[in-house]
């Protein structure tokens, strides 16, 4: 069953310079208990697809222009903002990248937690605490009921990254929206907050959208991987023929321009020559097509429409 | 026939930290850097990496002389350059250049590109207006970038071109040794592969010498010749590259290894049960640990770990600071 | 890599847009702010062309009609010795205006170096050239501006220089504010590394960066400075008749505002027009120079 389901979304920014297309005709969706991997540049729409359809960006200058978002059945676009801010934070879950600007510097950790717990459901402020603290345990905080008096400067990165999650978790949410969760983070406190998120997942049964822009975290926590390029999906495959049997010629690049430690060392990296588009002056046809390396004719006039093509869906003239 | 070209013997930078209004004292000492020797030798890339605070930024900027180094003695070309008054050495910043991490910080805005680059060919009285026009041009097509666009301004370009930008200023005063911090951490994916590989030419083109430093350990093995690691402003492993990540000695290089994900699901699969987690966070360099500073998080740690400091030591290519060997 | 010997001459050299003058586009958007420079403009250059369009000489009576409210002559009136009320707010004008923008400059040179001093050289420098700020910040300033004008001998040119030497304290510390925020940059630390002298690093890569703040606080000082001088003319340590300025025309005014009031509505709406104006400039300056404004 889909939890989220994504048809067709198109949100553009009105700006000085013209529209720009940020999220153009995107659709996806999200199985209940898996984990989706969004993985791309920055200014590819990896992370604005989600804040849009959940009514986080400013309007204007962001527009939602077409399209259909449906979690467990309800029209997300249509929805009065209420109904809408109490899914959030409630159903839906999201950690960002920076946890220092998330938390309110001002409050202690046990107010952020109680209020989270407080705007969303009935129960006594004495309970609310209890939870508080259990989701400082589960999330692996030592002497929980200490560090919940504790204010954000206090905490080192990783603890706070651990805070956030907590958060985020305490009223069992049950799509989480991981947005670089780790990449403000160091690779040995990296690795336990993303196993943290894995094993909660499991526990918990939640699905996760995990968007990333490293190919290694999303290799090892993903059962399927979206590509986006330029506010579009280039490509939609399981982690393993992702990683495996690319389809997209952006996809290959993108998978041989990072150096990884578990293949020789070569004395060139693939590099994909030139420059993410200007989304306000979009290239016409295929948006990658003046950086693609199998270009053809027909890639400058005609934008390709995403496919499938065996298990995969892919938005290439090649197929 | 190698040859050292800059050395660091027991070099320490420690920040006071200060209290008082008009008569300070020193309460404390931040010891960012902590008695480090080491060597680059000519037309070599030093990899050096660690986790944030562990000093690895602080020790290039000592080395460049942005900090003034609290004891400790750097060698350039066996002269010691260390306690040299400003404008004697002057002449020695001709040969160490720096390429920074942001690329959106490093390069004034109120400045064109033009003046951006010359402004080091100035600062050192190079050559004549004319003369530096045309050797921006050069440096600016050697590194990638469309040499009519001088007399733009940095906000007109993207991150991977400003690091360009940033590139051809570090060369212009034909430099022996860079020290790269951390130059491609904050560009987008596509863009670090076009910026290591212009590293990697601009070096076998010129003779450079590189220190390297960056958290990702992926980059730096792919790069370097020699990599050391620093944990809590000290140097815990010293190895060539291939034997670094073949056979890590210290476990916190194990550790920092084994932590990396890595792009294949199957193998992924693999190292993630073999993963060595860290506990806790990185100690504060304020007060770091007695004894072995990386003993509270060690997985291998034993008694002797809290209370003696271990020492860099040979064994057969490594060095390394650890009381198992 | 391409090749060395490559012919450079037949470049064509594009010209970028500097972040200025990309601010004066997003000012020319702004309407306020527009309007108010263009009010400010006639009155900058009615000022300057006073001596030509001005209808009567400053101290010229018409004492046959006494004090005449507005009429065909006189068309903002006469004061209660005669004179032409319009001549004299555009005498005014060149005083208060110049009194405003010279002050200013006066505290922005003092400012920007005193502050950008205190902030790229830190530590114990830092401590005490700002401690020295704090002291004269704590002297009440008019008293101070009076003992000067009192030591200095009380003409036009010191009331420019006491007026200044108030209004910089502020600048002073705004300047050094951003430096402080500034040298940390990773461009300062770039320029340091080449061996870029400390005075180089100031002018070229320091102030010219912390020109939005300096811009933006200088349009707020000038409407301070025009007030302050009133409030001096007002005890008569600044202009003196027969020689005007707005702040005297408005005190004269006052006095005899329920007989005369056009003497007092007039001088008054003028002056409030220009600070109301310079006020609109200096908002929309800030918006203009601000970045984060850029992206809408």
């Amino acid at each position: 069953m889909n939890i989220l389901e994504v048809k067709n979304l198109k949100n553009y920014f009105h700006t000085r310079d013209g529209i720009v297309k940020a999220v153009d005709d995107v659709s996806f969706h999200v199985a209940k208990g898996e984990t989706l991997g969004v993985v791309g540049e920055s200014g590819s729409g990896k992370s604005v697809t989600h804040l849009a359809y959940l009514g986080l960006l400013p309007s204007p200058p962001s527009k939602i222009e077409s399209g259909n978002v449906h979690f467990q059945g309800k029209d997300l676009l249509h929805m009065d903002l209420e109904s809408l801010r109490k899914l959030r934070g409630n159903k839906i879950s999201m950690i960002f990248q920076d946890p220092m600007t998330s938390l309110n510097p001002f409050l202690s950790i046990k107010t952020q937690l109680m209020e989270t717990i407080l705007t969303h459901t009935n129960i006594s402020e004495q309970d609310a605490y209890k939870k508080s603290v259990e989701g400082l345990i589960q999330v692996g905080i030592p002497a929980a009921d200490k560090r919940i008096e504790s204010y954000p400067h206090e905490l080192s990165g990783g603890m706070r990254q651990r805070v956030m999650i907590a958060m985020a978790l305490l009223n069992n949410p049950e799509l989480l929206i991981a947005d670089e969760p780790t990449t403000a983070l160091d690779v040995t406190i990296q690795a336990g907050v993303l196993e943290l998120i894995d094993n909660l997942k499991k526990q918990k049964g939640m699905s996760v959208i995990l968007i990333t822009h490293d190919l290694g975290v999303v290799a090892g926590l993903t059962d399927r991987i979206i590509v986006m390029y330029a506010g579009q999906i280039k490509e939609e495959a399981s982690t393993f023929d992702i990683f495996n049997t690319p389809k997209h010629p952006y996809t290959k690049a993108l998978l041989q321009s990072v150096p990884r430690l578990d293949t020789t060392k070569g004395n060139r990296l693939l590099s994909i020559p030139g420059l993410p588009p200007d989304l306000a002056k979009p290239p016409t046809g295929c948006r990658f097509h003046p950086r693609c390396p199998e270009k053809i004719d027909k890639c400058d006039k005609e934008e390709p429409q995403l496919k499938e093509v065996g298990n995969c869906k892919v938005s290439c003239h090649l197929y | 026939m190698s040859e050292i070209l800059l050395q660091t013997i027991n070099l320490k930078k420690y920040f006071p930290v200060k209290r008082g209004v008009f008569f300070q004292k020193t309460i404390a000492n931040l010891k960012a850097v902590d008695g480090i020797s080491l060597d680059i030798q000519r037309g070599e890339t030093l990899g050096l990496v660690g986790e944030s605070g562990c000093g690895k930024s602080t020790l290039g900027r000592t080395i460049m002389r942005l900090y003034e180094p609290t004891s400790g003695t750097i060698l350039f070309d066996n002269k010691d350059i260390t306690t040299l008054p400003e404008h004697t050495f002057r002449s020695y910043r001709k040969n160490i250049q720096m390429i920074f991490q942001d690329p959106y910080a490093s390069l004034n805005p109120r400045m064109t590109v033009e003046s951006i680059i010359a402004e080091p060919l100035k600062t050192h009285r190079v050559g004549d207006h004319t003369e530096r026009r045309k050797k921006v041009f050069e440096l600016m097509d050697i590194v990638g970038l469309n040499p009519s666009y001088i007399r733009r301004y940095p906000h007109e370009f993207s991150g991977g071109q400003r690091q360009r930008i940033g590139i051809a200023r570090a060369l212009a005063l034909n430099p022996k040794l860079i020290i790269a911090d951390e130059p491609i951490s904050s560009l987008d994916v596509s863009i670090q592969a076009q910026i290591i590989n212009l590293l990697i030419e601009l070096q076998i083109y010129y003779d450079l010498s590189y220190i390297f430093i960056t958290h990702a350990l992926s980059v730096v093995q792919h790069i370097s010749t020699r990599v050391a690691v620093m944990y809590l402003g000290k140097i815990v492993e010293l190895a060539p590259t291939h034997e670094l990540f073949k056979q890590p000695l210290h476990p916190y290089t194990e550790a920092l290894i084994s932590a990396i994900p890595v792009p294949d699901p199957q193998r992924e699969k693999e190292r993630k049960t073999k993963r060595i987690i860290l506990k806790g966070d990185i100690p504060s360099p304020l007060h770091p640990p007695q004894g072995c500073s990386f003993h509270t998080r060690c997985p291998k740690k034993f008694d002797r770990c809290e209370v003696e400091e271990p020492r860099l030591q040979q064994i057969g290519n490594t060095k390394v600071a650890c009381h198992l060997y | 890599m391409s090749s060395i010997a490559k012919n450079y001459e037949t470049i064509r050299i594009e010209k970028g847009t500097s972040l200025l003058r990309d601010a004066l586009y997003r000012l020319k958007k702004n309407k306020l702010a527009l309007f108010g420079l263009s009010i400010l403009a006639i009155i900058a250059t009615a000022s300057l062309l006073t001596p030509i369009i001005a209808p009567y000489s400053y101290e010229e009576q018409d004492l046959i009609y006494g004090p005449q409210s507005p009429n065909k002559e006189h068309i903002m009136g006469t004061d209660d010795l005669g004179r032409d009320l319009f001549t004299r707010i555009l005498y005014g004008g060149r005083i208060s205006l110049m009194v405003g923008v010279l002050a200013t400059i006066v505290s922005l040179i003092i400012g920007v170096l005193y502050g950008s001093i205190a902030g790229f050289l830190g530590g114990r420098t830092d401590n005490i050239m700002m401690r020295i700020v704090d002291i004269i910040y704590s002297l009440p300033f008019m008293f101070f501006v009076i003992i000067l004008m009192v030591i200095a001998g009380r003409n036009i040119y010191n009331l420019f220089i006491a007026l200044g030497a108030v209004q910089w304290l502020t600048m002073s510390r705004i300047i050094r504010g951003q430096v402080l925020s500034l040298k940390e940059k990773e461009f300062v630390l770039a320029a340091k590394s080449m061996g870029v002298s400390k005075g180089s690093i100031i002018l070229r890569h320091l102030i010219p960066n912390a020109m939005g703040p300096m811009i933006i606080y200088s349009t707020l000082t000038i409407p301070t400075v025009i007030l302050e001088e009133s409030f001096l003319s007002f005890l008569g340590l600044g202009v003196q008749p027969p020689m005007s300025s707005w702040g005297l025309l408005i005190t004269d005014g006052a006095q005899v505002m329920e007989i005369y009031p056009w003497m007092v509505i007039f001088p008054a709406s003028i002056l409030a027009l220009t600070l109301l104006s310079l006020n609109f400039v200096g908002d929309g300056l800030r918006d203009a120079l601000d970045p984060k404004a850029k992206k809408d």
